[in-house]
């Protein structure tokens, strides 16, 4: 992308946060949006910059009741409720949390499942954790598995492109304060175990990502360049 | 229950990723910590007090929904909450439908209404960068970029009120924010 392309990005996306496009323009950018990371980038950046103007406007109290309003709606805020079941049911079907779990949970489970069965002897211990990475579209590209106590296992599901002089490189967030931690460079096309010593236990919704790097790594100890993959830890039992 | 400044102890990543776990108490923590900025902002947008708690209705339904695909490597958790509520806000102010004789009426009342937004400048106390750089920016750019952010004028409502043409108030946003970024960078 030349500079004069970089200045049209730049200026798109701060109107774009600014709010003086037309309709029309933004719900083109929201379409962009989906697909163009560096158009998504510099929406990020605006939002972020701008944000700072909003201490200028005066608070206002909500009404007593808007909070149990939205309590209530959230029940109902279910995505993938199937609509043939009755509303008479448990609850629990009209749980977000449960079928949050239910979809994510099989999801991961069906991988891992798919995965050992093709590839590996069954073992006696299962891992607790695993974490499916995804790339924007949603297409699986690894799987991180862990035990209680032992190294983790980065496995790819699929081919990862990596140019001469660049590195991919593995990071979770454990302490948001303390922003993300380095597990390591990782070969693109091959398993790898990633030594869990320095690692606390994984939690549930902990959060991996894969960015590609400089070959030697981030210089920074944050990602530098986009990052690639991202997935969420979710307990395996 | 809405505290009238920000926490700067108050975690927004932490409870935007207990929300992802399904925990209902961090929204509600977060709405307990943001709910009357954000309706403060809704309002200055809308100007109606109805439709600004309709946005922050939807934004938190919302929030709850969009937790999981928060990734902090993009940004700050409470400029992802803001953004969805703005979004919100000027979606709804830029319903084709509401392009009427209403909006003009508006206008005129937001004209009597506000004072001039540049003496609130000194009010900025979470953004130091920010206030510096716009305070650096020629008045017309400045004005137009709050107009533009907090009162979610369009480009032809900030020519009206500044009395320039429809060009040189978009030229005056572009070179407003290329100023702004590269004071900023």
């Amino acid at each position: 992308m030349n500079m004069e392309n970089r200045e049209d990005l730049q200026a798109l996306a701060g109107e774009y946060v600014l709010g003086v496009l037309t309709a029309e323009e933004a719900a083109e950018v929201d379409r962009r949006m989906v697909s163009e990371t560096d158009l998504r980038a510099a929406i990020r950046y605006w939002e972020n910059r701008l944000l700072g103007m909003t201490s200028l406007v005066d608070p206002i109290a909500p009404t007593p009741d808007l909070w149990s309003r939205i309590e209530h709606d959230l029940s109902a805020a279910v995505p993938s409720r199937p609509s043939h079941l009755s509303t008479t049911r448990l609850n629990l079907w009209q749980s977000l949390t449960f079928w949050r779990l239910i979809s994510v949970a099989g999801f991961a489970v069906a991988i891992v499942l798919a995965f050992r069965t093709f590839f590996f002897e069954p073992t006696s211990q299962p891992p607790t954790f695993a974490v499916v990475l995804q790339a924007q579209d949603k297409t699986p590209g690894w799987l991180l598995q862990s035990d209680a106590r032992g190294p983790l296992q980065l496995t790819p599901l699929g081919q990862t492109l990596v140019g001469p002089g660049q590195a991919l490189q593995l990071w979770t967030f454990i302490d948001s304060a303390k922003g993300p931690l380095s597990l390591g460079l990782v070969p693109p096309n091959r398993s790898v175990r990633i030594p869990s010593d320095r690692l606390p236990p994984l939690s549930p919704g902990q959060l991996f990502e894969i960015s590609r790097e400089p070959g030697t790594g981030s210089p920074i100890g944050r990602p530098t360049g986009p990052v690639l993959f991202i997935g969420r830890a979710i307990a395996v039992h | 229950m809405n505290r009238a400044t920000p926490s700067a102890s108050f975690d927004y990543e932490a409870a935007l990723f207990a929300c992802a776990r399904g925990e209902r108490g961090a929204l509600r923590d977060i709405y307990e910590y943001e709910a009357s900025r954000l309706l403060g902002v809704a309002y200055r947008i809308l100007r109606r007090h109805d439709l600004a708690e309709e946005v922050v209705h939807d934004a938190f339904l919302q929030i709850w929904q969009r937790s999981g695909t928060f990734n902090p490597i993009y940004g700050s958790a409470r400029a992802w909450i803001y953004s969805i509520v703005r979004h919100r806000a000027i979606n709804i102010l830029r319903d084709t439908s509401r392009e009427t004789a209403v909006e003009d009426a508006m206008l005129e009342d937001t004209l009597a209404v506000d004072a001039d937004p540049l003496q609130d400048l000194s009010r900025m106390t979470e953004a130091a960068a920010l206030q510096r750089c716009l305070a650096q920016l020629e008045p017309a750019k400045k004005m137009s970029l709050l107009l533009a952010y907090l009162d979610g004028y369009s480009h032809s409502q900030i020519a009206r009120r500044l009395n320039a043409p429809l060009g040189t108030v978009k030229a005056w946003i572009r070179r407003g924010l290329q100023e702004l970024r590269e004071c900023l960078s």
